[in-house]
């Protein structure tokens, strides 16, 4: 446990403080005490002393003083019965020592005693001297007795004296006994102080320890538990509680906002991993919510085989562009349900599904802990299920819209170990069943993975292939079926790649179109074009020019650049605006049909034409045409190519022919690979032909000899 | 002490001056009252140690016409004498020297013989230092001697008049310091017993005297002083106290006294009267031989009083 100074430690320490300051001062108080005490003694001691002393010599002075005079007669009548009674008497006093009754000369008449054993000896101890000299009562001391004497008189003859002395040390003792119980007095009374003292500090000690405990209860435990709740909170488990108690004070308050915030955090954690685990349009698991679980599977999967499909709606866009979001959101909310009635039929207890944004849906499937065949089967019946069910015909705004779905299959271990991989595969796969004509599932394989590879690999090699002119353009005329002249040509771009050889444009041209590599492309082959078509001119002997057809990527429309680079490029090369023929895919203008527009009548308003590419296979039909403005269409070649075969396709050419001549605009047909299908074309009017037949793209070294 | 005694002493001359009257004229020869005399320093104490006595003996006199006791106390001996030449008291109970004295100077006459303490008769005994080189009584010349006080009997009457019929004759002293001439023997008076054997052991006088009583008493001889004392002569046995009446007493009274008296030591009722009347064991009827001593010692006192004072 790592220390650190807490409410209750500084609270301690500042406790433990306060107790030093008391006892220091309850230590000063008690010496201060044991010296006043001392003084106290010893001022008694002294005052004793003198009081006592005083006492005694007062009490001596006064005694030897009566003694004298009781004295005289019977000394004077040597009545030694009667001297040695009132010595006796005398002695008989306490703390007297000695009674000396003597002569004039100083020898002793009688000391009290029964035999008198010292009769008429002379005084001769230290203070004899001055008591025989004494004319007056005289008092002297020593360290034993007191010494008071008396002369005795009668009129002015001294007929001899008195002594008595008393005992110093009895009067020490006294006074030590005095000052003994003056001292336990004291002492008693220090005791008592101490016991109050005691007590006091026992009082504060006791305080002390109720402060800490209500501290203890009041505030530090209410903020361990709430520092505990938020430590709670901050790791992730916003369902703690902190309890008020029903305290009604301001750690009370604390407690029940901090309990509040705490809901309040845990409603808006919950909302938010809502908005984050899910889909806004369908309720279903979001990408980060299926990857958290897809990783939790992966953990926990020991052993147990998943299955990850991608499914794509296939065609979606076409949706959104034509009918519009809302219908597009219908349509998704339709598939959705669809997919999660199959996956609740088919999918098996553990699976999971999401959508992983735009048409894409992902669905998870968990085998049992059986082999590997489970898995698959399991996922090759619900790609079944949903191929089936998402092929049949989605109501929208009372049309029928017909979708299918492509979708793609990765098996989880045997294709990778990672959430990442497996997605990437997943994705692939899914790719590579669109590549195979939609509506249809494909399993993973490595060498799914190596065509992906390989379209990267392209996608590099594509980067830069222009300066390094590998990349080339070749011209495919267009003849008009009026008089059979040629009138133009469709510039067409080629890639021999060192190593690859000829790359199939279909294949480059959906890279570039991809990685975006066609909006740098683009303008280098319109200019390349324009160069050409200028040269052209200048060899044809025919009066009448040759326009150049080029075609231009939804993306390079998208960009919105394109008129001021057609502008530049006429300007750079000097061909004349209505030589150059734009051609567009259907799909490119209907996009964005408002903005397209704007930007076809820019650059119509320039001289330059625009044709619509692949008339036909859209949904926007003719009535497009009209909102449109466009100076012709091309007839796609699937139609061209069974005009001859299929009654139909030659209804709707004719009608397409007849519907442009109609709205004032100009018709190609391409792919015209059969004189009966040129004949055919002719005879229905189509205004200008492109194809094998008439004649095979050519380079411009090549076309530039067909002029000559 | 000596305002007590003061008081004492007032007390006493206020009695004596209120109750003389009265006692003169109911005394005398009124035979209806026996009184009791007695010479004494402290009338307060003697009276409760005479009034027992008086009481058991009344009521047994009252077949002689006796039916009250009284108690009369007087200073000294002259009063006392007095008071028995005038009928003032009947009955007096003295020791031996000063019942002679009464007797002498009022005519009183012996009663009866006083045992006390169990002692009827004593001796006066004289003693002097060991190391004083007296030996006898014979060597007392030019040499000083203490007696006790003038009205004693065992410490001055005796021995004086022993020294006086020793050929001796007395010169009182001053003071011990005093010194007598060679062919004298110098006398002090030292008041008491004990002021006697301290006098002789510290050299103040060179010989002592007092009863044998006393000698053997350790109060008035400490040991200490009787060992360094020997004994250089003795008396012959007196008697220790006498009951004296007056002259004139009624005959039928006095002999109807001593009955009492004697009958006295018999009787359990006067047990306590007896030993409080100064440690009395019992009264005795006077033989030859103590009417001798008795005669021998009036005599004496007659001389002394004649040689010495």
């Amino acid at each position: 446990m790592k220390l650190r100074m807490g409410l209750q430690a500084r609270f301690l320490v500042l406790m433990g403080v306060a107790m030093l300051v008391v006892l220091a001062l309850v230590a000063l108080l008690l010496n201060r005490q044991e010296r006043m005490r001392n003084e106290v003694e010893g001022v008694s001691r002294q005052a004793m002393r003198t009081m006592v002393g005083q006492s005694l010599r007062r009490q001596g002075e006064v005694a030897v003083t009566q003694l004298a005079a009781a004295l005289t007669n019977p000394l004077y009548y040597s009545d030694l019965d009667a001297v040695g009674a009132l010595a006796r008497s005398a002695l008989a006093a306490p703390d007297v020592r000695y009674v000396i009754v003597f002569d004039e000369e100083g020898k002793v008449v009688h000391d009290g005693s029964e035999d008198i054993a010292h009769y008429g000896r002379h005084m001769d101890d230290a203070m004899a001297k001055q008591v025989i000299a004494a004319t007056a009562l005289h008092t002297q001391f020593d360290d034993r007795v007191m010494d008071v004497s008396m002369p005795i008189l009668i009129g002015q003859e001294r007929v001899g004296g008195v002594r008595i002395g008393y005992d110093m040390q009895a009067m020490r003792r006294f006074q030590d006994q005095s000052v003994d119980k003056l001292r336990s007095r004291l002492d008693t009374l220090g005791q008592r102080h101490v016991i109050w003292i005691g007590l006091l500090g026992a009082g504060l000690l006791v305080f002390g320890a109720l402060s800490l405990w209500l501290i203890q209860r009041l505030l530090v435990r209410p903020i361990r538990r709430l520092a505990e709740s938020a430590q709670e909170i901050e790791a992730g488990h916003f369902d703690t509680t902190t309890p008020a108690d029903g305290r009604n004070d301001e750690v009370g308050d604390l407690m029940r906002a901090f309990d509040r915030m705490s809901r309040s955090l845990a409603r808006h954690d919950r909302e938010i991993r809502r908005m984050a685990y899910t889909d806004a349009l369908t309720g279903l698991a979001n990408r980060l919510a299926f990857r958290e679980a897809l990783d939790e599977r992966l953990d926990q999967s020991s052993g147990r085989q998943l299955a990850l499909l991608f499914a794509d709606i296939d065609d979606f866009k076409r949706v959104n562009d034509t009918l519009g979001h809302d219908a597009g959101d219908d349509v998704l909310l339709e598939c959705a349900h669809r997919i999660e009635s199959a996956v609740a039929r088919v999918g098996g207890e553990d699976a999971l599904l999401a959508r992983f944004g735009g048409d894409e849906f992902v669905i998870l499937v968990q085998g049992k802990d059986d082999p590997l065949d489970e898995v698959r089967t399991l996922a090759t019946k619900l790609a079944e299920t949903l191929v089936v069910d998402l092929g049949k015909p989605v109501e929208v705004q009372g049309r029928q819209v017909f979708l299918g779905t492509s979708i793609g299959i990765t098996l989880f271990p045997e294709d990778a170990a990672s959430g990442t991989t497996l997605m990437k595969n997943g994705d692939i796969a899914m790719y590579q069943a669109k590549v195979a004509g939609k509506n249809c599932f494909r399993f993973y394989s490595r060498a799914m993975n190596q065509a992906v590879e390989r379209r990267v690999h392209l996608e590099q090699e594509l980067r830069g292939a222009w300066d390094r002119g590998e990349l080339s353009l070749v011209y495919q005329p267009v003849f008009r079926l009026v008089d059979g002249a040629m009138i133009g040509a469709e510039a067409l771009l080629r890639w021999r790649h060192p190593e690859l050889g000829f790359v199939a444009p279909s294949v480059f041209i959906d890279v570039a179109e991809q990685s975006g590599l066609i909006e740098v492309l683009g303008p280098q082959v319109l200019h390349a074009a324009c160069s050409d078509a200028v040269a052209w001119q200048k060899t044809r002997k025919d009066p009448e020019p040759l326009f150049v057809a080029v075609n231009v990527s939804p993306r390079q429309l998208r960009n919105g650049d394109l008129p001021n680079v057609v502008s530049a490029c006429l300007r750079d090369t000097g061909l004349s605006a209505d030589l150059l023929h734009l051609e567009l895919t259907e799909t490119a203008v209907i996009g964005d049909e408002l903005h397209a527009s704007a930007l076809l009548s820019e650059l119509r308003g320039m001289g330059v034409r625009v044709w619509l590419d692949d008339f036909g296979t859209g949904f926007s039909g003719l009535s497009h045409l009209r909102r449109v403005p466009v100076d012709g269409v091309k007839i796609d070649r699937s139609f061209v190519a069974d005009v001859l075969r299929d009654p139909d396709d030659l209804a709707l050419t004719t009608a397409i022919i007849a519907m442009a001549h109609s709205l004032g605009i100009l018709v190609v047909a391409e792919g015209v690979e059969k004189e009966g299908q040129y004949s055919i074309l002719r005879e229905r009017g189509c205004d200008f032909a492109q194809g094998y037949w008439l004649g095979h793209p050519v380079t411009v070294d090549e076309f530039l000899q067909l002029q000559r | 002490m000596i305002a007590s005694l003061r008081r004492t002493a007032l007390l006493t001359l206020c009695l004596l001056a209120t109750a003389a009257a009265p006692l003169i004229a109911l005394a005398g020869n009124d035979s209806g009252v026996l009184v009791l005399g007695r010479i004494s320093d402290d009338p307060k104490k003697h009276y409760e140690q005479l009034k027992p006595l008086l009481d058991y003996v009344i009521p047994r006199l009252a077949d002689v016409g006796i039916h009250e006791g009284r108690i009369l106390m007087a200073k000294d001996t002259q009063q006392m004498a007095s008071y028995l030449r005038r009928g003032r008291v009947d009955w007096v109970t003295e020791t031996t020297g000063t019942a002679m004295l009464l007797h002498q100077r009022a005519g009183a006459r012996p009663l009866l013989l006083t045992e006390r303490d169990g002692v009827s008769h004593y001796h006066s005994i004289f003693f002097a230092r060991r190391d004083s080189g007296l030996s006898s009584l014979d060597d007392l010349r030019g040499h000083s001697i203490a007696f006790q006080r003038p009205n004693s009997t065992s410490a001055y009457f005796v021995p004086a008049a022993e020294l006086l019929r020793r050929g001796f004759s007395l010169e009182i002293l001053l003071s011990p310091e005093d010194r007598i001439e060679r062919d004298e023997v110098g006398y002090m008076f030292a008041w008491s017993e004990l002021n006697i054997s301290t006098w002789v052991h510290k050299g103040l006088a060179d010989v002592g005297v007092m009863s044998n009583l006393d000698w053997a008493n350790p109060h008035r001889m400490p040991p200490s002083f009787r060992n360094d004392l020997m004994v250089i002569g003795e008396t012959v046995d007196y008697p220790r106290a006498v009951e004296m009446v007056r002259d004139g007493l009624d005959p039928r009274v006095e002999a109807r006294l001593r009955e009492v008296l004697i009958d006295a030591a018999g009787d359990p009722d006067a047990g306590d009267a007896l030993l409080r009347f100064f440690n009395t064991t019992r009264f005795m009827p006077m033989d030859p031989e103590s009417q001798k001593a008795l005669d021998r010692i009036s005599e004496g006192v007659a001389r002394v009083r004649a040689e010495v004072e």
